[in-house]
């Protein structure tokens, strides 16, 4: 992964990211460590930041912000723009809005109440 | 007027769930008092053959579970079974004719060898395993590693302990199994799954059947994927023949004496021995 | 630049239950102590008072040692072996059943970050009488004779920094073998035993089987010397092991002791670097540094010293110090205010003897005992950080060009409890395990525990070993050693 990582970078990537997002095992916390690694380093040897996408398996909120917390503990809060980081992830944006309602209402939401497109 | 009994049917333990025989096929099991009992299932060559591809796949998740979480499990399968014991000493007592004194010796026997091999788990390459002491500069080790996949015949009587006995052993090295139960005294074995899928055995790691000794013998003797064979229950023509069929692959095959022993573990075991240098 | 603060993530108090006293565990029940003194355990994170327990003197642990003769002639030594495994693995299952409740009264404690307690201690202490349950009916397979016999009662004390896996170190292979048990928790940390004392009421062990005075030193003293016991099982401080040696010099007293250390974590240049700052920093700010087999002196290969260091410090700039009951928190308090002086004691000798010292900027709380993540560098053998061990988050940082040479200052102490060796090639990571007089080596790893994995000293990190077959040792009478 680190090696991967570095190629990509040393041949002009701006983003980095672990695959398509449709296979799996995917966007893990210990893949995402170690590209959030590299990009550091990267960064240490050069001075350039290199942005990071992880995409595959991040399903729920809480996932989300388990990735969050990956990058401002590794590679730093200044990673945390969409310039520099972004998810991809499809399922992902109804569960943040049904814990949004969680959040409004106090009680537990439905996927009844979330469309689908 | 009290309330009518809802009969239990006894039907297999195969991956987890219980399936009829996919011959639908049944025989009768008469109590000591040559009541009827049940129709206990009859297990055709198939469900042999499907109980093997549960035990087959399920045979590295167990292996590669940690040896404290297999001891966690097969304590459980204790506890859930010292729950159950009135069931089980009803069932012997039916079954065997033996009194309800005996029949509960029985249970709580068979709940002890449970806690007794659920204390081996761990503890196997302590006994069997060792850094061997070469004369070079190479670490070496030896580590006994479970053989895969067991079929293991019960002993008719004592009908409940026989196939825990035989069963506990097995899964305590890593090993997945498929019970064939008595012909004559299948009962208790498949209450026995009843407790096994309620303890959080994996799917598959244990198969129980009942059916006709005589008709599976052959299946069990040369199916290329079983790697060992316990033949408590057989006699010794049976025995015979299953070591003949069984040479194509090499079963490890065994006969053990009735009381708990780590050889009953390890016989079911392979030992693998690994070098590496030492040197900077 | 975003603002993504954490909030708090607190664990409730409300399933500890603390009584506000506790009297003291004799013959199966709680009793008040003959002179009816009892002293305060407080919470060292905010100084607040969690209970008085009570203290136990002479004639208190007379009283245990007594009891715990009575349970074992009467009962213990008689009762089938598969028996008592079965106590034992009640036990287990008990303290799997209530380990939240376990895990916040240790934190609150202790100090320990709930995290810690949560994950680490308590589920191990569990496992440990899960494991030694199942020894129990299987001695005669142990390698020790075919019909190993038990010792008889056994005195053991233990100390503050794992209340109750050290509780569990102990009584789990005791029992197991067949010995009854009189145990002294630490004077800072009592809690987590009294609860253990339920637990065992709850599992319907014998009366006597496992007896708990509460008190400090002397009452610890009194239990060593103590004329009644059969053998004496210690965890502490070198200085003190020592002392207990002397004591039953003259006896027919047996004991095995798990002293202190001052390990020596080796990175070599091919050593995954992320990873070996991961376990440099578990190493010795895990448990706040109150680990007797603790990585305090971290020795780098020069030629990767600076990224080494460059990418520690960073990574101690993430180190949360707080409130232990918080599940964010990584740092906790230190155990009392006399383990704080001794901390700040030898750091300042640091200072003072030339080496350089660095912490990361933190916030500590007003109230209860902190210190800072801390490292020194530029230190030789010959400072006084590098020879005594300082039970604290201190780590001390020297240089090696050779793996000769790595070895050789590894090995240059009187202590030999554990080493970490962090290299890619397996080949020199067992050439180095074997040079290193260490009885405990991790490789490319760190503070890992089980129950089957034997833990204990070389020299003068103690006598004997705990955990696995190798533990049972210490609780069977030897075929060939003869006591006079």
């Amino acid at each position: 992964m680190r090696k991967a990582s570095y190629l990509a970078m040393l041949a002009g990537a701006d983003f980095i990211k672990t695959s398509t997002g449709k296979v799996a095992p995917a966007a893990t916390a210990p893949v995402v460590l170690v590209m959030l690694e590299a990009v550091r380093d990267y960064f240490t040897l050069t001075g350039e930041k290199i942005g990071v996408k992880p995409a595959g398996g991040i399903r729920t909120t809480k996932d989300a912000i388990k990735q969050l917390v990956l990058v401002k503990e590794t590679a730093g809060e200044q990673w945390l723009t969409p310039d520099l980081f972004r998810i991809g992830a499809s399922a992902l944006l109804n569960d943040l809005l049904m814990q949004r309602m969680k959040l409004r209402t106090g009680h537990y939401a439905s996927a009844n109440y979330v469309t689908v497109d | 007027m009290s309330s009518l009994d809802v009969n239990k049917t006894y039907k297999l333990f195969i991956g987890g769930a219980f399936p009829r025989s996919e011959s639908g096929r049944v025989y009768e099991i008469k109590g000591a008092n040559k009541k009827f009992l049940a129709n206990p299932a009859l297990a055709s060559r198939k469900d042999f053959r499907d109980a093997v591809v549960a035990a087959k796949s399920a045979q590295s998740g167990w292996a590669n579970a940690t040896a404290f979480n297999r001891g966690q499990i097969l304590y459980r399968i204790a506890e859930i079974m010292q729950g159950r014991s009135e069931q089980f000493v009803e069932e012997i007592s039916a079954l065997e004719g033996v009194t309800t004194k005996v029949a509960k010796l029985q249970v709580a026997e068979a709940i002890d060898t449970w806690v007794w091999y659920s204390g081996w788990c761990d503890k196997l390459s302590s006994i069997s395993g060792s850094q061997n002491q070469v004369s070079g500069p190479f670490y070496n080790f030896t580590t006994p590693e479970a053989l895969g996949v067991i079929a293991l015949f019960a002993e008719g009587k004592p009908s409940l302990l026989g196939a825990v006995r035989t069963l506990a052993p097995v899964l305590a090295g890593g090993n997945s199994a498929i019970l064939i139960a008595s012909e004559s005294y299948p009962l208790p074995a498949i209450t026995l799954g009843e407790v096994i899928a309620t303890s959080d055995v994996p799917g598959g790691v244990v198969n129980i059947l009942t059916g006709k000794t005589s008709e599976l013998l052959p299946w069990v003797g040369s199916h290329m994927e079983i790697d060992g064979v316990d033949v408590a229950g057989l006699n010794k023509k049976q025995e015979d023949e299953i070591k003949l069929v069984g040479a194509d692959n090499l079963k490890r095959i065994s006969r053990f004496a009735p009381a708990n022993h780590p050889e009953r573990i390890l016989s079911f075991m392979e030992h693998k021995t690994i070098w590496h240098p030492i040197g900077i | 630049m975003s603002d993504f603060e954490y909030a708090n993530a607190p664990e409730s108090k409300a399933i500890a239950n603390i009584s506000p006293s506790y009297g003291l565990f004799i013959g199966g029940k709680f009793v008040d102590p003959k002179k009816g003194k009892s002293f305060s355990t407080i919470n060292p994170a905010n100084e607040e008072l969690l209970s008085k327990v009570g203290y136990g003197d002479k004639s208190d642990i007379d009283a245990a040692v007594k009891s715990a003769r009575a349970a074992y002639t009467k009962i213990w030594s008689k009762m089938p072996a598969k028996e008592r495994g079965k106590y034992l693995y009640r036990i287990a299952r008990i303290m799997q059943e209530r380990a939240r409740e376990f895990a916040v009264v240790e934190t609150l404690d202790n100090g320990k970050p709930i995290r810690e307690s949560r994950d680490t201690d308590i589920p191990l202490a569990a496992a440990h009488f899960f494991y030694h349950a199942g020894w129990a009916d299987k001695l005669e397979y142990a390698g020790f004779g075919n019909k190993p016999k038990s010792l008889g009662v056994v005195g053991q004390i233990i100390p503050w920094n794992f209340p109750l896996l050290m509780l569990a170190w102990k009584i789990a292979p005791a029992l197991a073998a067949g010995n009854t048990v009189v145990l002294k928790p630490a004077e800072t940390t009592p809690l987590s035993a009294l609860l253990f004392a339920q637990v065992c009421q709850q599992a319907g062990l014998p009366d006597g089987v496992v007896n708990i005075v509460t008190g400090d030193g002397i009452t610890g003293a009194a239990l060593v010397n103590h004329p009644d016991i059969n053998k004496v099982a210690f965890t502490g401080s070198t200085e003190v092991g020592k002392a207990i040696a002397r004591s039953i010099s003259a006896t027919k007293k047996t004991a095995t002791l798990e002293l202190g250390g001052k390990a020596a974590n080796l990175v070599f240049e091919d050593a995954a670097i992320d990873e070996a700052v991961e376990g440099i920093v578990n190493g010795i700010f895990f448990n706040q540094g109150h680990v007797c087999c603790a990585g305090s002196r971290l020795i780098i290969q020069e030629n990767v010293a600076d990224e080494v260091l460059e990418k520690l410090k960073k990574r101690m700039s993430l180190i949360r110090v707080g409130d232990p009951m918080d599940k964010n928190t990584d740092l906790g308090a230190i155990n009392s205010k006399e383990q704080l002086n001794k901390i700040e004691e030898i750091s300042k000798t640091g200072d003072a003897e030339g080496a350089n010292r660095w912490s990361p900027d933190v916030k500590l709380p007003t109230k209860g005992f902190w210190y800072p993540p801390t490292i020194f560098t530029g230190v030789t053998q010959s400072h006084r950080i590098a020879r005594e061990e300082i039970f604290g988050p201190v780590l001390s940082v020297l240089t090696f060009r050779t793996p000769a040479e790595a070895i050789e200052k590894a090995n240059n102490t009187m202590y030999g409890l554990s080493a970490g060796i962090w290299s890619d090639k397996g080949a020199k990571v067992l050439w180095a395990a074997k040079q290193l007089k260490a009885g405990v080596i991790w490789s490319n790893t760190f503070n890992k525990f089980d129950p089957a994995s034997p833990f204990g000293g070389y020299k003068e990190s103690g006598w004997g070993r705990e955990g696995g077959r190798h533990g049972l040792a210490g609780y069977l009478t030897s075929d060939s050693k003869v006591n006079k």
